[in-house]
Parts: structure tokens; sequence; C-alpha cells
């Protein structure tokens, strides 16, 4: 902190971001080839403002910090026209000393690994275990200092198409904090397989059914209609609510937070050291907030959400995203949602969904995992077939169940239940 | 010189059969310009380098960003070596090279480029169709070190500019390009007049759209006809895609005819100049001119040391990645398809009801199907080029390829980028000329 006030000369103001990335990677492919990867990077970040005017520089040799902080305070000359009021007093500190990844931590990790080939060792399977260290801290000329170091564990399991015998596969990807998990999670993807395994296969499918998504086909779905929270989006109207009437059942909550249950990426300040905090994005059927930064406040106006992150790293400055996302869960248990019918469709795994060509709201997306069931009894697997869904109409009459899952480590989603949509093999 | 004894110093020491490190040094200044505004003025500097070691059988990768990170990943790595089983594959043969080049590093001037750009914008507002109006610019100066057990040491450097934009109009329509080159004063005067043909092509109106149709026949320009080639033979004329899809293989070593016989392609990393060029790949290898395609045969397959080995040959010099914190893997450079003996007007000739597609706006080949949108759509009658429509997607399969008919016309695009897995944007070019193609979709 002494250091960054050292810097500070008249009418100048400094932010300094420093991130710290280590990881440890171990992978087998379809081939059964293994690759052992390890990866160590950092970088500091400078924003400088003078005159109503910053100036951005980065660089990875942390070493050489203090020639970038005079490039970005020479470039603020001719800078970009934002006032940026970095955050006053704001102090975070979860760590006193960062520490490297160390020898007995790739040791483990080739243990783990082993172990968890021994779980699959009956399937054809690629999976990748991987243990990440981040480290990030801001600080700037107005007292602000913030830290974290997280550390977390991802596993990405898949079992090649056609395993099945009708074109399904199977993909899981977990994120969890500690060791132990891992093999329960190991564990659940073995039953999960013999269960598949034991149900019979169908080739053909009625053309519209009850349909259950569950949270992991939701996911770039939720996405989606996340990112036009964006207040950068919806102040300059490239947000796809300009476009398209949206409509929100009343039970659908959407949530911003920086704590969620199960969450690897719980943050107390975002990457320009302002805190942050739990906002509804969605409720009672309406838009609520937006997030913004504190560059959309110095445009806008619109006052800092405490989203500013660098989802590229210090190489970028931040820009509004989310932090972790939660759908509130209902009070219907899965297997009642189930129950509501004589036959429905469980939808596991969705591809293809592309935003980007959303035409009078409809977007179409190929399901890769789905089971039938009669009842709340699971009879059978389908093949891969097209689903179209008109976006701006899909989160209203549904079904929210209690029973959610972490996606991706950021995501709290339920399952969700909708009627009678189409279906195209 | 001195970074170079220090790593040198360095993987003498490791107690392995075989160890590369590659390094990048880069510095760069970039502008950027969205909806109308100054959004960034950015200088950075990157160093970072990627190391493989090889023993007993096993293979450890890791990077980097600090010589000091060098030295903890090089004991994770040895740490993680001794964990692993002996295994019984013999390590493929690295080559021995030295070169060392030393140019001055060029500096361009950033006051220069953004009053430039401010200009543009200025020129933009005065159109009421135009409704916003992104650029970016980047220049960098890429120092690249290739150092081995073997005894390799290798110095390149790259100086690249880029100049990319964007025009929106209010009709929702846009124009996108990118240009790259060495030289500011070219990329200025490439880009504008691109910014002038973008300002009017985005006030094209009432462009009428056709129905999807099958077995149709469309000529291509030069850079679609390019990319085409470059992702349907190109991709997969590439060892590791190939060795990793045994069907396909087989297909192709018993019917080697992958084009018309009048379908030649070379890929060619040692001409100077252009977007693909480099003197040795990222495994150390000195780059060749490598004959993938001779009269509508395959010759040849793009290979690194690994997928070389596999196929009892010498690596054909394809190994490069994106940057230091990626593993090489098999790569085109600078793609040249020879010209044939059809004049533009003859191969248009052949079109009684069909399309010419000019420019590419995306192309993605998987499976053996291509699909292809052009950025700018004609119908063609009787041989004559007509008015111009909403472009619609182009596709096929592989087999279509057979019957292709080559124009003499060449045109090089050195602004393309190419994507493989999770390497994205890797710098290449294609020379090609127009081609015609028989028996294609047009969907939407």
């Amino acid at each position: 902190m002494e250091k960054i006030k050292s810097l500070k000369s008249k009418g100048i103001e400094i932010e300094e971001f420093i991130e710290k990335k280590e990881s440890i990677c171990i992978e087998k492919s379809f081939l059964g080839n293994c690759s052992n990867k390890l990866s160590v990077d950092e970088g500091v970040a400078y924003r400088v403002v003078k005159d109503g005017k910053m100036g951005f520089a980065n660089t990875n040799s942390i070493q050489d910090k203090e020639r970038i902080f005079i490039k970005a305070k020479d470039l603020c000359e001719d800078g970009i026209p934002l006032n940026v009021k970095f955050p006053e007093d704001s102090t975070c500190e979860s760590i006193d000393k960062y520490n490297h990844f160390e020898i007995n931590d790739v040791a483990e990790m080739q243990n783990y690994f082993k172990i968890l080939c021994n779980y699959f060792k009956e399937l054809n399977y690629r999976v990748k275990l991987e243990k990440s260290s981040n480290f990030r801290s801001v600080m700037n000329t107005r007292n602000t200092l913030c830290k974290s170091h997280d550390i977390y564990f991802r596993l990405t399991f898949e079992i090649m198409r056609n395993e099945f015998g009708n074109g399904l596969s199977m993909f899981k990807m977990k994120y969890f904090k500690e060791n132990e998990d891992l093999f329960n999670i190991a564990k659940e993807i073995c039953y999960q397989v013999n269960e598949i395994e034991k149900l019979k296969r169908y080739h053909e499918i009625k053309a519209s059914m009850p349909l259950i998504f569950s949270p992991q086909a939701l996911v770039n779905l939720v996405l989606s209609i996340v990112e036009n929270f964006n207040a950068k989006k919806v102040i300059s109207k490239t947000s796809i609510f300009e476009h398209e009437k949206f409509e929100f059942d009343k039970k659908f909550e959407l949530y911003d937070a920086p704590m969620i249950k199960n969450s690897v990426f719980n943050v107390m300040f975002d990457d320009e050291g302002v805190r942050t905090y739990r906002k509804p994005l969605i409720k009672d059927g309406k838009c609520i907030t937006h997030f913004s930064d504190l560059i959309t406040e110095a445009k806008y106006n619109y006052k800092s959400t405490g989203n500013g992150f660098r989802r590229n790293g210090y190489t970028a400055m931040p820009t509004p995203n989310f932090i972790n996302i939660e759908i509130k869960n209902g009070d219907i248990k899965l297997d009642s949602l189930l129950n509501m019918n004589n036959t429905s469709i469980l939808i596991k795994h969705i591809i293809g969904l592309d935003i980007n060509s959303l035409k009078e709201g409809l977007v179409t997306g190929r399901v890769i995992e789905s089971v039938l069931y009669r009842g709340n009894e699971a009879i059978g697997t389908l093949p891969p077939f097209s689903l179209n869904i008109e976006l701006h109409k899909f989160f209203t009459d549904i079904g929210i169940s209690k029973e959610f899952e972490n996606i991706w480590g950021f995501m709290n989603i339920p399952y969700l239940y909708k009627d009678n949509m189409k279906i195209y093999l | 010189m001195i970074m170079i004894e220090q790593i040198n110093n360095l993987i003498k020491k490791i107690p392995v059969e075989y160890g590369d490190v590659r390094i990048e040094k880069i510095n760069s200044n970039g502008i950027s310009y969205r909806r109308n505004t100054l959004e960034n003025l950015v200088y950075k500097t990157n160093f970072g380098g990627f190391i493989r070691l090889y023993d007993k059988g096993n293979w450890v990768v890791g990077n980097f960003s600090s010589l000091d990170n060098l030295k903890i990943l090089i004991d994770w790595l040895i740490s993680s070596l001794h964990q692993m089983k002996k295994k019984d594959f013999s390590l493929e043969s690295y080559e021995k090279n030295y070169f060392i080049e030393d140019k001055n590093q060029r500096q361009s001037d950033l006051l220069k480029i953004k009053s430039f750009l401010n200009n543009n914008i200025d020129k933009m507002k005065n159109h009421n169709y135009i409704k916003s109006a992104d650029f970016i610019f980047s220049d960098q100066n890429i120092e690249k070190y290739f150092i081995s057990t073997e005894g390799s040491c290798i110095k390149q450097q790259f100086n690249t500019l880029g100049m990319s934009f964007k025009i929106t109009g209010f009709s929702n329509r846009n124009y996108a390009k990118t240009t790259i080159g060495y030289d500011e004063d070219q990329i200025i005067t490439d880009i504008s007049s691109e910014i002038e043909k973008g300002i009017e092509r985005i006030n094209k109106k009432n462009l009428k759209s056709i129905k999807p149709k099958k077995n149709n026949i469309v000529l291509l320009d030069p850079i679609i006809a390019g990319v085409l080639i470059h992702e349907t033979i190109g991709h997969t004329l590439e060892a590791d895609s190939l060795l990793g899809n045994k069907k396909l293989y087989d297909k192709i070593l018993a019917d080697p005819f992958i084009g018309c016989n009048e379908l030649n392609i070379v890929d060619d990393a040692t001409i100077e100049g252009l977007s693909g060029s480099y003197k040795y790949d990222d495994e150390g290898t000195k780059a060749k001119k490598n004959i993938m395609v001779k009269d509508g045969i395959m010759a040849d397959l793009l290979s690194d040391c690994k997928t070389a080995s596999i196929l009892g040959k010498t690596s054909s010099g394809n190994a490069r990645s994106v940057s230091y914190k990626y593993l090489p893997i098999v790569r085109m450079s600078n793609m040249f398809i020879e010209k044939g003996s059809n004049s533009i007007s003859k191969l248009l000739s052949y079109i009684e009801d069909g399309y010419y597609a000019k420019d590419v706006i995306y192309g993605h080949h998987s499976s053996g199907k291509f699909i292809f949108r052009p950025k700018e759509f004609y119908e063609v009658k009787d041989g004559v080029i007509r008015g111009e429509i909403i472009p619609s997607n182009i596709t096929g399969d592989m087999s279509v390829l057979k019957n292709l008919k080559i124009g003499d016309d060449v045109e090089i695009n050195n602004n393309g980028v190419c994507h493989k897995g999770d390497q994205r944007s890797l710098p290449i070019s294609i020379s090609s000329p127009s081609i015609l193609l028989k028996g294609v979709a047009i969907e939407n």
C-alpha cells in the first residue's frame, strides 16, 4: 500500500491489479494417452487516471511493474476520456501470504488421478482433473486494498457418443473445493453410467411431450439471459431485451450473488475493489437490476454494483460481469414433477444453443443426453433430438423443483418443468 | 543472449532424455474504439514460455511466465515424471539447429493511428444510415526463442500490425474487415479503401433472399475458395487430424484422389513476408515447402515430430502454437493453391442458373461436410453476373471437390487466422484462384 502511495503524484489516481494463477492438470484421452500439464502464470495491470483521462498498461513480468506503471501514466496524456473514481477505503484481505503449489501437490494429484481412473476402468472415457490456485489483489491510491486466494478442483468426464448404443453421450463437469469430494463425484458418475446402461434404448420418440430440464441442460439458456443484464449492453441498447419482449413466470427468481452454496467462485469484492452484494436480476416476473462496473459508472452515471471483473485476467480492463448465479428453487420435489404425467422426458444435456442465431425469439438446440420416464421411473434412453426453444417465453408456465445443483462452480440451478414442447428427430 | 545462456544452463542440468523450452517476449501497443468511442489505449509486455520434458517413455509439459517460475516448474515436472510408470515408447527425432535473428524492433506511432481512427469515426457521422463503428489496432513485436537439450538454439523475430473494423448500420447490416501487415502506412491505405467499401455496402437496400435449393453451381472468388480448400482439404491433411480418424485415413489411402486433377496444393512457411511465415517451427524444425496435393492426389501430410515418427517420416516443420501457453500442434502456414487453366469468363460460361460468392463471413468443415457463408452473393444467369442477393450458406460434402474447375487468376489473402481445437486465431495466409463448385446446396 505504501509503495503505491509513493507512486502517486499530484492529480493522479492509480489502481494496481495483480493476479497469480497456478494449475496442475492431468488428462486421459479417449485413446488412453495421459498428459500432465503444469502452469504458473502471473501479471500486473495499472490504470492511471489524470484530468479525466485514463491510461492502461499491463505485463506478466511483475519485476517490470514500475516501467509498466510509467507507460500507463504516459498513456493518460492522450488516454481514454474516462473519469473513473476508484473506490475509497475498501479493505478486504482473506490471506496473509501467497503460497505456491508444492511438489507434494503434484504427487497428490497424480495419486488422485490413478484412483480416479480405477473407478472408470470398465468404460471408454476421457477424463481431466485440474487443481487451480487463483490469487488476486486490487490496490489503489484511495486506500483500497483487497486480496483473495482460492484453490479449487475441476473434474471433466466424458463418455463418447454412441457408447450407449443410440448416439447418446455423457458429459460431466464438476467444480469442488475439498479433495474428498472427488471420489464421491466419481462414485456418482459410475452409478449414473450403470443406471443408464440398464435402461432400454429407444430409437423413436413422440413429437411433443412434457419435458423436465436438468440444471446442466439449462446452463446455456440461463447464461443467454443473464449476459443481457450487463448495464453496458442495456444502456447501449444491444441487450436482447431491446429486440424481444421477454416474459418470466412470477415463480422465476434470478439472483446475482457473491456467496452461494457450493460455489468455488464466492467473492467479497470485484476486480476493481468494489464490495459485492446479492441482487435480484428477475423477481415477480420483472427485470429488477442490471450489473455494472466503475467504467459504466463513469461513462453513464450508473453506479457500480460490484460487478467489474476481468474475465481475461490482468490483460484486459474490467467489464460488467455476473459473479454467481442463483435461480431460486421451488417447493415441488423432482419426483413430483416427474409424476405429474404418465410419460415425460428428462433432458440432461443440450448442445449447440447459439444465442447469436436468435431469430424472432427462437433458438435451436440438440439434446444429446435424455431419459424417458414413466411416472418417476426411468424406463429408457432416447436418441439425440432437436428442440426449438422460444427463449422469450421459455421461463413462463414452468414448474421449479426443490432440488438444485451447482453447475460449473458458479450457478445454482433447479430442475425446470415445461409442458409440451416440439421435438425434432 | 544472456537469457539463452541462463536457459541453456538450466535445462542442461535436468536429468531427462530430452527437453525443450520455448519462450516468447512480446511488446505491444493497441487502440480500440467501440461504438464510436475510444475504449482502450493500451501498452502490454508479455514474457512467457513452455517447457516439455521426456523421460522413459513419458512426456510432461508446463508453461511459465518468468525464469523464477521456470525453476519452480522444473522441480514440479521432474517430480511428476518420477511418479509415472516407465513406458515402452521411443523418443521421436528432433533437429539440432542454430539460428539467431537480430532485427530492430519497430514502434508504431500510436498518435498517428489514433488521429486516423478519429477522422474515420467523424466520417461515419456524416452518413445517417450508420449506427456505429468499432476499430481495433494492434502492433506486436515478438521475439521467439527455442532451446533444447539436443543443442538447438533459435531466436526469431516477428513484427506484425493488425487493424480490423466493423461498421453497423441502423438496418443492422454490418461490414467487417481485418488487415494484417508490416507497414503502418500500408495498413492505413488498405483499411481506408475497405472502410469506403463498407460505408457503401451497408447502405445497399432491398436485397432479395433466395429459397433453399439443392444441387447448385457456384463460382467462388479466390478468398472464399481459399478458405474452402483450407478448411476441407487443408485440415484433413494435417497428420494429427487424419491419424486420429482411422476410418477417414484408410478411406483416403484407398482412394487418394481428393480433388480434381488440376488441383495442386503446397504449404510453404519459408516465403518471407506472409502472415504464416517462419524459419523454424515451435519444435525447432526448419520450415520447408511441403507438397500436400499433386494433380488432385494426396501427396503428403503436414506433421510435427510426433506424428511424423508415427508415419515413419521426418517432421514437415508444421508444429505451431498460438502462444507460449499451448503445446505445438500440426498447423498450416502459407497455403498456395496453384492456378488452373480456366479464365473467369469460361468459368462463368458453365453457369446457366447459379451463383457467384465473394469473400467469406465464416467457413467450417466437420465429418466430411462443409458449410460456408459468403460476404457477397450474386445470382448468375446464362453466364452473366446479375443482381446481388442476401448471402446464404453454401453446404456440401467433400466429394464435390473432385469436380472442381479452377480459375487462372490468383489472389493472396494475407489476413487469415485459423482455429483448431482450443488454439484460436493463428496467423496464416492462403493464395488461391477462383473455383467453380458443382452439386452444392444453398441453405438459409
